[in-house]
């Protein structure tokens, strides 16, 4: 009587188990389908060419995507390794973007998830048996993906490391050009503080490469300007901390122009709460600084475009084409501000955005999407 | 009525406790293999599902989940002998990661052979800080839980400490050896299945291995048996620590370098919890043992794979993992219920 039971107990728990799985499986075989269906729809509308017509601006892909017709049906990879962070998001949404506007992707396979460069490989491994076509990786560590991101490359995959470089051999790189970055802001604020005056320089985090590569570019406009003292501090690229650290300082003392690692709009209403009016602030291109800077606040906005995702992916799209893009690809930062760039301050200025939206939505020659395609945030089928 | 030789079991009702009914081999079987069997269908299951949604599935499939296991099964062990003992380490994943550090420190710039030395010395290194942290519960008194997470934090600094930035360059060789070529499933199945033979199958045979049931099934009656209480503790912290150690090697040859991430480490140490969890080791200790959790590390790193073949957004994939992680557990302990109830 007891052993039947007991055997019945341990059978119980792997039926259920297996049932459990069984069921989810069966639930999501409609999912499947559902896939596929739309895709098929966006893959008949790029050969004909139907530029104007239901994926927008499928036609004008300014040189860029425009895969031979019928050999289209690209899967496109993406590698994330910090989730719940906007301006990651946002250049996963440009890659979903993009893939949809030039009309060559059938589907976009995107892991998103927090973790270091173990988590990452996982993921790459399981993109490349998911058999993509090519990866977008913002990858977590310089070296140490790149066994898996050649294995890739051999497979004939075409890997594109995004935001942050990798040193495999075969791999494209495009990122966004972190001391001119440092530079073009330093030079700005100088200019606008005739080369004189105390600067509240307010770095993100200590030992991350690309506050490296900002400070660098910063040092080396102002050793031109002897004259200007520098205070330094970091906001952990932290907005409240950001905003706290700004009103103690701006309690403390005055200064003639802050210059911040991206951490802008809290600085900019940290004038407000200690009761000073504002002086020239350099930021990013985040949505409520853009704000600001159209309400009249001095300052300028140094673009940072997350929408660096895009621009991979139409790199991605041109090696699978047969064309051969640059290996390397160097964003070169823009400077906005209220007197000389208005009109980019407006065209980039979305008011039902969130506050530390990237505003920096296209970046020419490269994407083609428009911005509702990018905020809507859905692949090719989706 | 009163001199009756008690040779039937049973029949004294109400007088004295009677005999247990021996149970059939089957029944003892099926009592103690139950689970891990349970989870191996689980996993047979999974892994027909996985590939059945793949284009191919060849020797890089297959190295894709074992050699992306092998660093969490190796966790899940030294969490699950601990657990056994009737303890809880929230210190193997930074165990894990300091192991990790402290060989890329070292093993950079060194042949094979020197790796192998490295990685042996990091191991002795890991066990004895484990050791140390076993000793601090034992003597102090204070809970384990306390203590190994006020150790996760001490070790992430150190691993800090070791390694103020990500590091590679490790030997190519010793990669291979230990994790294998890309398409190469092998060595981290026979380094898994290795160290189940080599390290475990003894130590759970051995004096110590049946003082670390005793004491996680019943601390007082483990102690009325003649089992050094203290002595046990320590040395299954012992163990679990040479297990992180093997994983922080594992980690080294299967990136081919080290970083100072603590959430790495956070991480590991929560998944090595549900490995443990899901492989049938009870948390209250002394049930359970090793192949069952190394089983779930696979079903684990299966699921999301799985998820990301249904195109289900991966924070979707870990609540489901979150999910299907309760429901089995949740199940079982169900079915224990039932089975501990007098009939």
């Amino acid at each position: 009587m007891r052993t039947s039971k007991r055997l019945r107990t341990t059978g119980a728990i792997a039926l259920t188990v297996a049932a459990l799985t069984l069921a989810a499986a069966c639930g999501d075989d409609d999912d499947a389908g559902d896939d596929t269906g739309p895709a098929d729809d966006t893959a008949v509308v790029e050969p004909t060419d139907a530029g104007p017509g239901t994926t927008g601006s499928a036609g004008t892909t300014a040189g860029t995507g425009t895969a031979p017709a019928g050999d289209g049906e690209y899967v496109i990879g993406v590698s994330n390794t910090l989730a719940g962070n906007g301006w990651r998001e946002e250049m996963i949404c440009a890659v979903k973007a993009q893939s949809l506007a030039s009309g060559s992707v059938s589907r976009v396979v995107s892991i998103s998830k927090n973790g270091g460069p173990t988590d990452q490989i996982q993921d790459l491994q399981n993109l490349i048996s998911e058999g993509v076509n090519a990866i977008i990786v913002n990858p977590s560590d310089r070296e140490q993906l790149n066994p898996v991101i050649e294995e890739a490359i051999a497979q004939g995959i075409v890997v594109v490391a995004v935001d942050q470089a990798v040193t495999a051999e075969g791999a494209y790189v495009a990122t966004n050009d972190q001391v001119e970055y440092g530079r073009l802001g330093a030079e700005w604020l100088a200019g606008q503080i005739g080369g004189e005056g105390r600067v509240l320089y307010m770095r993100g985090i200590d030992g991350v490469p690309a506050d490296a590569d900002r400070h660098q570019g910063f040092t080396e406009v102002m050793e031109g300007y002897p004259d200007i003292e520098i205070k330094e501090v970091f906001t952990g690229w932290d907005f409240t901390k950001g905003g706290d650290i700004a009103v103690q300082e701006l309690t403390a003392g005055d200064y003639d122009g802050i210059w911040t690692s991206g951490i802008d709009y809290t600085v900019v209403n940290a004038f407000e709460t200690v009761g000073k009016d504002p002086v020239p602030v350099v930021g990013a291109d985040n949505n409520a600084f853009i704000g600001q800077l159209l309400d009249g606040k001095p300052g300028a906005a140094v673009t940072n475009p997350a929408v660096i995702g895009g621009v991979g992916t139409a790199i991605a799209l041109e090696a699978l084409s047969g064309e051969s893009p640059e290996q390397t690809t160097l964003l070169t930062p823009q400077v906005w501000d209220a007197e000389s760039s208005t009109a980019d301050l407006e065209a980039n200025y979305f008011e039902d955005r969130d506050d530390t939206f990237s505003s920096a939505v296209s970046v020419e020659g490269y994407t083609s999407y428009t911005p509702e395609q990018l905020f809507a945030c859905k692949g090719p089928g989706e | 009525m009163t001199t009756v030789e008690p040779t039937v079991p049973g029949s004294y009702d109400g007088f004295a406790t009677s005999l247990p009914t021996p149970t059939s081999r089957w029944s003892r079987l099926a009592r103690r293999q139950g689970w891990t069997a349970g989870v191996a269908a689980l996993l047979a299951v999974l892994l027909v599902w996985r590939v059945s949604q793949l284009p191919k599935f060849g020797a890089f499939e297959i190295r894709t989940i074992t050699a992306g296991t092998m660093t969490l099964a190796l966790l899940a062990m030294a969490q699950g002998v601990i657990v056994i003992s009737g303890g809880i380490d929230l210190s193997v994943g930074s165990m894990m990661v300091f192991g990790n550090c402290l060989s890329a420190l070292w093993m950079p710039d060194r042949g094979l052979a020197g790796c192998l030395l490295v990685a042996v010395a990091v191991i002795a290194i890991t066990a004895a800080l484990a050791t140390l942290i076993g000793a601090i519960i034992t003597a102090s008194g204070v809970p384990d839980i306390i203590v190994t997470l006020a150790a996760s934090f001490v070790l992430a600094g150190m691993a800090l400490w070791v390694l103020d930035a990500p590091r590679s360059g490790v030997s190519a060789d010793f990669q291979r050896l230990v994790a294998g070529r890309l398409d190469n499933p092998w060595p981290s199945v026979l380094w898994i299945g290795g160290v189940l033979l080599v390290l475990w199958l003894p130590l759970r045979r051995s004096r110590l291995g049946l003082a670390i049931y005793a004491l996680g099934s019943d601390r007082k009656a483990a102690f009325l048996s003649g089992v050094q209480i203290a002595w046990t503790r320590v040395l299954a912290y012992t163990a679990g620590g040479v297990f992180s150690g093997c994983a922080g090697v594992a980690l080294t040859a299967s990136t081919g370098g080290g970083g100072p991430l603590a959430s790495t480490g956070t991480t590991a140490t929560l998944n090595s919890v549900a490995a443990v969890v899901l492989g049938g080791v009870a948390l209250t200790g002394g049930i359970g043992g090793l192949v069952g959790p190394v089983l779930a590390a696979l079903c684990l790193t299966l699921i999301p794979a799985i998820m990301l073949g249904l195109g289900w957004d991966p924070s979707n994939a870990e609540t489901a993992r979150g999910v299907i992680i309760i429901l089995v557990v949740a199940v079982a302990g169900l079915l224990q219920l039932r089975r501990t109830r007098p009939s």
